[in-house]
């Protein structure tokens, strides 16, 4: 019998009280609509196990801390430079953002799965009256909830010293920061996916991979329209589509800039993010529901 | 047992210090002067941007900051500047919006690396990239007005930046002057002074305050009018 852990205790006994009392009569609607807040119950009891989980971990802090210290060090940077301060102050401090999001994103995403399954915590979870989608996703929505609190602390920072410095804070830069976070989510949402068949180190590779390929798709097509025959094109049209447009996610420039942000791409842009994130966890979910844990 | 407490600590200040002092030998053999070797390959920025994954902001100021510590280095020693002009074309390829690198690469291209033509081309890019912003066809006018005296293309640069948002108001007023072909003494010393009241960098504000100085003395040359 594995021994449980600080966090397990609270996740089962959150999930057993969510969990729907057997029935074998047909199902009204009343019945599915008490079902479904049954598994939205469980679904946040691990979601918020989760985030008290990741909270816990001492290498979140040792990001943060940093981060935080590297948006106060763009203050004494910007003291070497000649004009454009106000600009080295965001561009600073969204790449922090967007760089330790990323790192917390990746070390705490790799483990979501795999971490339960090498403690052997999860042995006792899905004997459980819980579904496993209903894991994945309580898993990942909880390092959602982590990463929301982090970019909000950092995003805090950050507003803080461009009003300090330009007297005023920009709504652009809220809008370039939700959409590092919408980045930062897909990420996550990737990172699950690995964590649910790979191992820790793997999954962390895959994700950067994706990463990266996700800022280098557009350049991708542009290469093979330049330079490559018909199946080539295709082949890069294909990938255009298929791997995240990370660039899509991207209004740093609009948020430094004076630059008017187009409303419609921006909402086209957060949709296509949602889905993307929402076609991942799923794919995450059949890939943990084929496993055999036995 | 004490020797063994007392033996991580000592080779921990041993290794410490013996790595102060392998960097300080190293420094000694111009091992460091190596490594500040300015710039011997900038890479095309159509080759850099899509490797910085959409950081090329940030890269575009690192790069500027760089570019200010090279222009002060230079101006202290040997007043050579190679690869300035690469540099401030690669900094702005990386973010065209970015405007000091225009307007003070610019001026270091002019006064200090002796380059009007890369620093007029710098200018040119750069209103073609901003075509909202006033700073850059000023910054052309004053180019054409101060160092070749060509007042047409002056006037027209000048034209230009009086219709766009936030420019300044004396602007309007030599347009004015230019069409009426009076006040140039008046607009040198007025363009001097606001370089002198703008600059962010000491070189710039003592070449304009040479150049006010230079002008309140009445020895300034081609001021007989138009």
């Amino acid at each position: 019998m594995p021994v449980l852990s600080s966090v397990e205790g609270p996740v089962l006994r959150a999930v057993e009280a969510c969990a729907e009392p057997r029935r074998s009569g047909p199902v009204t609607s009343t019945g599915s609509v008490r079902g479904l807040s049954a598994a939205i119950g469980k679904v946040a009891a691990i979601a918020l196990n989760t985030f008290r989980e990741t909270v816990r971990d001492r290498i979140l802090y040792a990001i943060l801390v940093f981060a935080l210290v590297m948006l106060g060090s763009s203050t004494i940077l910007v003291t070497i430079s000649v004009g454009g301060e106000e600009k080295i102050i965001k561009d600073l401090g969204l790449a922090c953002i967007s760089i330790f999001g990323l790192l917390i994103a990746i070390f705490l995403g790799i483990g979501l799965v795999s971490k339960e399954v090498e403690k052997r915590t999860l042995y006792t979870i899905i004997t459980k009256p819980i579904h496993r989608y209903q894991f994945i996703l309580g898993k990942y929505l909880g390092l959602v909830l982590t990463l929301l609190v982090n970019v909000l602390v950092m995003a805090l920072g950050l507003i803080g010293l461009a009003y300090v410095w330009e007297g005023t804070a920009s709504p652009r830069l809220v809008l370039a920061v939700l959409f590092i976070f919408l980045e930062l989510v897909l990420v996550t949402a990737f990172a699950t996916v690995f964590s649910a068949f790979s191992s820790p180190a793997l999954s962390a590779i895959f994700t950067l991979c994706l990463f990266v390929a996700g800022h280098l798709s557009a350049d991708l097509r542009l290469f093979a329209a330049h330079y490559g025959g018909a199946a080539t094109k295709l082949l890069a049209e294909t990938l255009y589509f298929l791997l995240p447009n990370l660039s899509r996610l991207n209004f740093k420039d609009q948020a430094v800039h004076p630059l008017a942000i187009d409303g419609g791409t921006a909402a086209l842009s957060f949709v296509y993010a949602i889905f993307y994130a929402a076609a991942l966890v799923l794919a995450a979910v059949a890939i943990f529901q084929r496993r055999d844990f036995k | 047992m004490k020797r063994r407490h007392l033996a991580t600590p000592l080779l921990l200040v041993v290794c410490l210090l013996g790595s102060i002092l392998l960097a300080a030998l190293l420094e000694r053999r111009g091992a460091g002067a190596t490594v500040r070797e300015e710039w011997l390959f900038l890479p095309e920025a159509a080759q850099l941007k899509p490797m910085l994954l959409g950081f090329h902001g940030v890269a575009a100021d690192l790069l500027w900051i760089q570019i200010v510590q090279y222009v002060g280095t230079h101006v202290e020693t040997d007043m050579k500047f190679p690869q300035l002009s690469k540099a401030l074309e690669l900094t702005t390829s990386l973010d065209p919006r970015f405007l000091e690198p225009y307007r003070l690469g610019g001026l270091f291209l002019l006064y200090f690396a002796r380059q009007p033509q890369a620093a007029v081309s710098l200018l040119e890019r750069g209103a073609a990239a901003n075509p909202d912003r006033w700073e850059l066809p000023h910054d052309l006018g004053r180019y054409y007005y101060l160092e070749v005296q060509d007042y047409d293309r002056a006037l027209q640069w000048w034209e230009r930046a009086a219709k766009l948002p936030d420019r300044p108001d004396y602007l309007p007023r030599f347009v004015a002057r230019l069409y009426a072909r009076t006040g140039q003494t008046e607009t040198v010393l007025e363009l001097w002074s606001e370089l002198y009241r703008t600059a962010q960098n000491d070189s710039v504000r003592s070449l304009a305050l040479q150049e006010i100085e230079r002008l309140k003395a009445g020895s300034s040359k081609g001021l007989s009018g138009l």
